[in-house]
């Protein structure tokens, strides 16, 4: 059981999949994510999400803290 | 303007290619069509409200870790997953996402690093751990760490990982947590821990794990090392080392095997990198996988049922560290899984 969940982390290292993530993101296009809670973390999350454009978009983001 | 470091409109302008829309109230995003996926980054203790409405509205979910803040949380949220097979939800223990990270979990599974003994983990500095708060009204707010009702200090912020990825690679959990600890630095009004040390004992796997992270001193910053009887692997983020023991020195084919290398290089301790250069930051890396996972509707590496065990562990190390008495895993947690 856990030689097989290995394998199949493992798989996520290959080559082969970057492959196929682009493929998947010109036929599907970018995922639309909105950040719910926008402290140095949300931020964070939001510059690596920027560095992977044809996989996200980043359409939304929401924090109380300005709002008051 | 005064909270500008905080501020959503700050976040807002961090996008290159787009401008998102700006919503004070997770509800609205809720109800925003744009949305297929969301990502939480809030004080933990709001985890276990939105991360429930968002898995309800069926978005997928990158949920910051710690997945949440007690036990009858993380075992509601693992029901309220039953059925959603192609749904993702992802916890946010990055770091393990790092390639250096598999290859750790890969030396531990074939054996290379013998039977593991103990592993010792320490994450430190030297600094009160408080954020600059722009006007004393925000201080819960921006300091939510300091405070248990928001957080589960630096167990949950920081040691969480560390007891992540021992549950993920010996497919484990802690049987028992003995802690110490106390505000021994910072008697600033805050309520969780400046200096902890958390012992977990792995019952069925016989081992031993030690957890520290303290206020005060930074000389080991992070450290991760996992002892067993062939050899350790030392790490940090983002790199690590193998060091054999001195029976498996001798057997060079064994070391051949194990780094995959056609020459050693052995640094003047004695050890050889596990990776031949720095892996990138683990979001990266976690964010891949997770576009990966929505699109191929699979389960995460780190998912609702890793997520929920180690929420588990910081909740009872956190019981053992306030009241100073032991900690058990109950039998009823072990039903969490896929």
């Amino acid at each position: 059981m856990e030689r097989r969940a290995f394998l199949k982390s493992s798989s996520v290292l290959t080559g082969g999949l970057l492959t196929n993530q682009q493929t998947f993101a010109a036929e599907a296009g970018p995922l639309k994510v909105a950040i719910i809670g926008c402290g140095d973390r949300g931020k964070g999350i939001m510059y690596v999400l920027n560095d992977l454009p044809n996989l996200f978009k980043v359409t939304a983001v929401c924090d109380v803290l300005d709002f008051r | 303007m005064r909270c500008a470091r905080f501020s959503v409109k700050a976040a807002q302008k961090i996008s290159k290619t787009s401008t998102p829309k700006v919503y004070a109230d997770y509800r609205k995003v809720l109800d925003d069509k744009e949305v297929d996926a969301i990502v939480i980054a809030v004080p933990l203790n709001m985890h276990y409200a939105i991360a429930s409405e968002v898995i309800k509205s069926g978005r997928h979910l990158y949920l910051e870790k710690t997945m949440i803040y007690n036990i009858d949380q993380a075992l509601d949220l693992v029901k309220l997953m039953a059925g959603r097979n192609k749904q993702v939800l992802q916890v946010g223990h990055q770091y393990r996402y790092s390639p250096l990270y598999y290859k750790v979990k890969d030396y531990i599974n074939k054996g290379y690093l013998g039977k593991v003994i103990q592993v010792d983990c320490r994450w430190d500095r030297n600094s009160s751990w408080r954020r600059a708060v722009p006007e004393p009204s925000l201080e819960r707010q921006i300091n939510w760490r300091m405070y248990k009702e928001y957080s589960g200090g630096l167990v949950a912020e920081l040691l969480s990982h560390q007891l992540d990825f021992i549950n993920w690679a010996f497919d484990t959990h802690p049987t028992e947590f003995l802690a110490a600890g106390d505000i021994d630095l910072y008697k600033d009004g805050r309520e969780t821990y400046d200096n902890v040390q958390v012992i977990a004992r792995y019952g069925e796997q016989g081992m031993v794990g030690n957890f520290g992270a303290t206020c005060g001193n930074a000389r080991d910053g992070y450290l991760f090392k996992i002892k067993g009887t062939k050899g350790t692997v030392s790490l940090l983020t983002d790199q690590g080392m193998f060091y054999a023991e001195k029976d498996l020195l001798k057997e060079r084919g064994l070391v051949d095997g194990v780094t995959g290398a056609t020459k050693i290089t052995w640094d003047k301790e004695g050890g050889v990198p596990i990776l031949p250069e720095p892996t990138k930051d683990g979001t990266w890396y976690a964010l891949k996988d997770f576009y990966e996972k929505v699109t191929t509707a699979t389960l995460p590496d780190s998912n609702i049922y890793t997520g929920a065990k180690t929420a588990i562990c910081v909740h009872l190390a956190n019981q053992a560290l306030y009241s100073t008495q032991p900690a058990y895993w109950k039998k009823e947690y072990s039903s969490i899984k896929a």
